[in-house]
């Protein structure tokens, strides 16, 4: 067990650590600079975690210093999160500025409704009489797992009515972020309900994010696709049969 | 206990709502030779005639009340189909021009980004107008305009002719 805890700990920031290294070798990080601070940001909450981990086996440092670390990590770790999905969104409709315009208020308003939704939830869900810092925790984890989540939903939903492309990269960010994140959310909720051991439900956590970092490498090293009918090309008769069918629609 | 429940089968569902949207993000775009056989025709002046504001009160003024009722919901029924076909066609188009984005031609690259635009804007048109339309249905009184949706449609279609004109010679040619 010790060993799978330790697994799940390390493994998925060396993980990351490649990711970083394949954003920096296919220099996709000037297209997603917050995503690539994002997972810098997580690699140095994790180095700082460990350090904090072995003075406290030393008894130099507290279980309560440790816990605030967290927690102040995860704030700032969420509200990076959600600065990679606005640049996700905003890749995707960059260059359209019709679905720009149409986009970003059902952003706006989904966010609102979510962060209200969220407050309301983890208003409920902290009334449990755990430590000060460790509610605080939960809540935080909820709260920015809903609002991630409903703005995946939202995103997807909405580029997939109006049928834009999307390329693998802001794929692989987006399924990345969604298992995070639903299993973020459905932790919290048991740990809140009292269904399991808290250790359980940290196993949980972990290999959900190993999950996450292990989609985010394989859609960083995966070169990008292009439509396969760009690639061979039109045939003339696809062609000649395309304009038909479009000049028979403009018949009056 | 209810509301705990509830979370987790929201998480679940938004988790599955996410993988399936990925999922079929993949397969729309494997098949597209056949894309532009599915688009289908549209009788643009029939539709206006549709949704014509001053037909509708011709018809309120010179029928009975239950008469003009059944006359409009036939109407709008009718109305639904085309903004169907334009919502379908104009998705087709969306994937048409996305594919020739990238060409290497700079006039076909923008005339395909210029018929994604407008194919996304009459989509997105043509989803604010199907709601209204079935609402017209229930309620006759209720005012409502879709006059820029076959407007919209014809200006697309001819951007869809240009690209694909532009597109023929550099077949040719390769």
């Amino acid at each position: 067990m010790v060993f799978l805890q330790l697994y799940l700990w390390i493994a998925p920031h060396v993980l990351l650590g490649l990711c970083l290294l394949g954003l920096l070798r296919n220099r996709r990080y000037k297209e997603f600079p917050m995503f690539f601070t994002y997972i810098v940001f997580e690699e140095a909450l994790f180095s700082g975690l460990v350090v904090i981990y072995f003075l406290l086996l030393r008894s130099v440092a507290s279980l309560t210093a440790y816990r605030w670390v967290l927690v102040i990590g995860i704030a700032i770790a969420a509200i990076l999160q959600l600065a990679t999905l606005y640049e996700t969104a905003n890749v995707l409709i960059l260059n359209r500025l019709y679905l720009a315009r149409a986009l970003r208020p059902v952003l706006k308003w989904a966010a609102v409704l979510l962060i209200f939704g969220a407050s309301a939830v983890s208003a409920l869900f902290s009334q449990n009489g755990m430590q000060r810092v460790m509610n605080v925790f939960e809540v935080l984890n909820f709260s920015s797992s809903v609002i991630n989540l409903g703005l995946l939903v939202v995103l997807l939903l909405f580029t997939r009515a109006l049928h834009v492309a999307w390329k693998s990269l802001p794929v692989g960010i987006v399924l990345g972020f969604g298992i995070s994140s639903s299993v973020e959310m459905i932790a919290s909720t048991l740990i809140s309900g009292s269904r399991a051991s808290y250790i359980n439900i940290d196993y949980l956590r972990m290999a959900a994010f190993h999950a996450c970092v292990l989609v985010w490498l394989v859609y960083t090293l995966r070169p990008e696709r292009k439509l396969e009918f760009v690639e061979s090309g039109f045939k003339k008769s696809d062609l000649e049969s395309w304009n038909q069918d479009l000049q028979r629609m403009v018949e009056r | 206990m209810n509301i705990v429940l509830f979370v987790m089968i929201v998480g679940v569902l938004a988790l599955a709502c996410i993988v399936w949207s990925i999922r079929g993000r993949n397969s729309d775009t494997r098949n597209p030779n056949g894309l532009a056989s599915q688009l289908q025709p549209i009788d643009i002046c029939a539709f206006r005639n549709l949704i014509d504001d001053g037909e509708r009160e011709y018809l309120r003024n010179h029928l009975f009340p239950p008469d003009f009722r059944g006359v409009h919901r036939e109407r709008m029924l009718a109305a639904t189909e085309y903004v169907w076909c334009a919502f379908r066609n104009s998705g087709i188009l969306i994937q048409l021009g996305e594919a020739s984005r990238n060409a290497t031609d700079p006039a076909v690259a923008a005339t395909a980004a210029s018929l994604v635009e407008n194919a996304t804007r009459l989509r997105l048109d043509a989803m604010q107008t199907l709601p209204k339309i079935y609402l017209s249905m229930v309620f006759p009184g209720l005012t409502w305009t879709a006059q820029d949706l076959p407007e919209g449609f014809d200006k697309l279609t001819r951007q869809a002719v240009i690209l694909g004109c532009l597109q023929v010679p550099a077949q040719v040619a390769l």
